[in-house]
């Protein structure tokens, strides 16, 4: 008799395990170069290594399978040192500013359909979002998440989010990697509308190849690159990897993609962790190896994270205030992570009309064809502050 | 003063140097032992900054106790200090070669413990033998860290090249030398506990003061804690130079207090 009640507690655990294993979970947009024709599909399964695809169309096909025009093969692997898989897909040729519908099948698993906007390819205006540092504290992350989820659904406009790094502890532990994954679906609309993600390396996933298997090898495979130019109509974001050589392949690179973006671009704004204008800590190697290179191209505007605080310096030119040629950082990590105070306050670069603070917050970017607007927005839904940036004439600068 | 009197005040100076680094760095930039109390244990970041500045101000009153051998348990609080920095900067998961970060500072650790042996317990066998220790263990973390391509060792080489030699150094050959760099480190992590002499003790002086001055060029102010803190690299194989060529083997090392 005793038997009866654990066999059925037993059967019960397998039943959950089952449904648990069944799902396709994790699925993500990630955008690397070429946002307006090229996207990333990336999700996960549970243990089951099997032939998986993506579906997807211009129209939707209300999860009709059969009925979408398009589908790619999915590469399926395992995620670095788990048991779990990993598919991801590639999709080419897409058209720009346009609604992709898409559903993803693994093995007999099928999803929900899902969609995204690929980015315009003219002059149109568009927003993206930016924002770093979500590791240490999930609940707090959660509430961030669903806030960028809240921006997402209120702007349309928003085509992506720009992530400066730093979303776990420890970038090798897959259990805290799925919990972010899970979270970033908190960003989704609620007419499943995903918000693709432009990543890049935080020192709190170091080395770690989940990052690659999370996000699709952006610029590259290996752990020594991760260092990519995403193209907008208007603007350029060069994202770049502070865990590796400041001044080896990747000053060459950032010298030739910042001159390439003179070239192409309106507006130039980096993306990376660890700062060079600190408000929390000191300067990274970016001070020396890439300012005078940001310096030389005027570029608008650097993202920066790793400080858990919220500032802005002043435009800065050869370690100078300078309103006409300046550069000015903004960060510097405020999704979720405990935050710090600003040690650094009292700096030159940190004074008004830049400050340093200790705020949660997302950064939102909307850019036209002659300015852009940076608005930092707090949880609370309050406007914290505004930047106007104008359009620099670039043309001497190119070599 | 005797030589071997002038000998534990070299000592004396390169440990004090050691702290002196650590004790500002931690209280002008904070440290990973900060990051854990603030991040890990949940502490508030005032009390965990405040806890990180008492510590360093008190390493530093602490320091002219060293010279009364009555306060010889003061090594101790400086051995765990070390141990404590370093440890957390395992915990913090945060920088390159975490995973073996003890073994990287092991000669700043376990210092504390030779400055005991040979200061106050006229024990010179057991405190050199730490020393030894220690200052293996150091080269051998660098030269892993070599051997793996540490990102900021490569940005070292390329900008010294760059700046001192005006040679635009291949990233290919940085890592070379790199590789180099780091087995010969290690070669000698290993032969200073098995076969040391003037030759092995004198490049790892020069190689020790060169690494460590490098911080000071590199960073310009902001490197000169680093310097500091690096003291024991050539520290600890100077000491072993003058110990073996202008002292008696015999000798007894004591501070001028104790006579």
């Amino acid at each position: 008799m005793i038997f009866k009640p654990f066999l059925l507690v037993l059967l019960l655990t397998q039943f959950y395990f089952t449904i648990e294993a069944a799902a396709i979970k994790h699925i993500r947009v990630v955008w690397h170069q070429n946002p307006a024709s090229t996207a990333h599909i990336v999700w996960t399964t549970d243990k089951i290594k099997c032939k998986s695809k993506i579906y997807f169309d211009t129209e939707s096909r209300n999860g009709k399978i059969e009925k979408y025009s398009y589908q790619e093969k999915a590469k399926t692997r395992p995620y670095f040192g788990t048991l779990d898989f990993r598919h991801s897909s590639t999709i080419t040729n897409l058209r720009p500013n346009t609604k992709y519908y898409f559903m993803v099948k693994a093995g007999d698993l099928i999803s929900k359909e899902y969609y995204f906007i690929t980015a315009p390819s003219n002059n149109e205006s568009f927003k993206l979002l930016f924002g770093g540092d979500s590791r240490s504290n999930r609940l707090r992350r959660k509430k961030i998440h669903k806030f960028v989820g809240k921006l997402f659904e209120a702007n349309p406009s928003i085509y992506a989010f720009v992530h400066g790094g730093d979303y776990i502890s420890q970038g090798l532990s897959w259990k805290l990697w799925k919990e972010w994954l899970t979270d970033w679906q908190l960003t989704r609309s609620s007419d499943n509308r995903i918000l693709p993600i432009i990543p890049s390396r935080g020192n709190h996933e170091q080395f770690s190849p989940l990052f690659n298997d999370v996000f699709a090898s952006p610029g590259g495979r290996g752990i020594f690159t991760n260092f990519y130019k995403t193209k907008f109509p208007n603007l350029s974001i060069i994202n770049l990897n502070s865990n590796i050589s400041y001044a080896g392949p990747q000053k060459k690179w950032l010298a030739s993609a910042l001159n390439e973006s003179a070239q192409d671009s309106t507006f130039i704004v980096a993306n990376y962790h660890r700062p060079a204008w600190p408000a929390v800590k000191k300067p990274g190697g970016a001070l020396k190896h890439w300012v005078p290179l940001f310096d030389d191209y005027q570029i608008d505007l650097a993202f920066e994270s790793d400080g858990h605080a919220l500032k802005r310096t002043v435009p800065i030119y050869k370690n100078k205030l300078d309103y006409n040629k300046g550069v000015t950082y903004v960060g510097e990590g405020g999704m979720g992570v405990k935050l710090r105070f600003p040690q650094r306050r009292n700096e030159w670069y940190l004074q008004s009309p830049g400050y340093a603070t200790s705020k949660f917050h997302i950064m939102m970017l909307d850019v036209s064809s002659n300015e852009m607007l940076l608005t930092v927005n707090l949880p609370s839904g309050i406007i914290f502050d505004q930047i106007k940036f104008n359009k620099r004439n670039r043309k001497k600068l190119i070599k | 003063m005797s030589l071997s009197t002038k000998l534990s005040y070299f000592l004396f100076v390169i440990f004090a140097m050691t702290v002196l680094g650590q004790a500002l760095d931690t209280f002008y930039y904070g440290s990973a032992f900060g990051s854990t109390l603030f991040l890990n244990l949940d502490l508030s970041e005032w009390f965990s900054v405040k806890i990180e500045q008492v510590l360093s101000v008190l390493s530093i009153i602490l320091l002219p106790t060293m010279m009364f051998p009555v306060f010889k348990i003061t090594s101790v609080f400086y051995f765990f200090w070390f141990l404590i920095v370093s440890f957390s900067i395992y915990v913090q998961h945060a920088t390159f070669g975490y995973s073996y970060v003890l073994i990287g500072h092991g000669a700043r650790i376990i210092f504390p413990l030779g400055v005991f042996y040979l200061l106050y317990n006229s024990n010179n066998k057991k405190g050199e033998m730490i020393l030894k220790l220690g200052i293996s263990l150091t080269f051998l973390g660098h030269g892993i860290s070599a051997v793996s391509y540490h990102p900021e060792f490569l940005d070292y080489i390329i900008t010294f090249s760059d700046e001192f030699l005006n040679y635009d150094i291949s990233y290919e050959l940085s890592k070379t030398l790199l590789i180099i760099i780091g087995v010969i480190d290690i070669v000698l992590a290993l032969l200073v506990l098995i076969k040391s002499n003037k030759i092995v003790w004198g490049y790892m002086a020069i190689w020790g003061f060169i690494v460590s001055y490098w911080r000071v060029i590199y960073f310009s102010e902001g490197g000169i804690y680093a310097f500091l803190v690096r003291a024991p690299f050539w520290g600890i194989p100077l000491f072993f130079i003058l110990r073996d060529y202008k002292f008696n083997p015999t000798f007894k090392l004591k501070l001028a207090t104790r006579t």
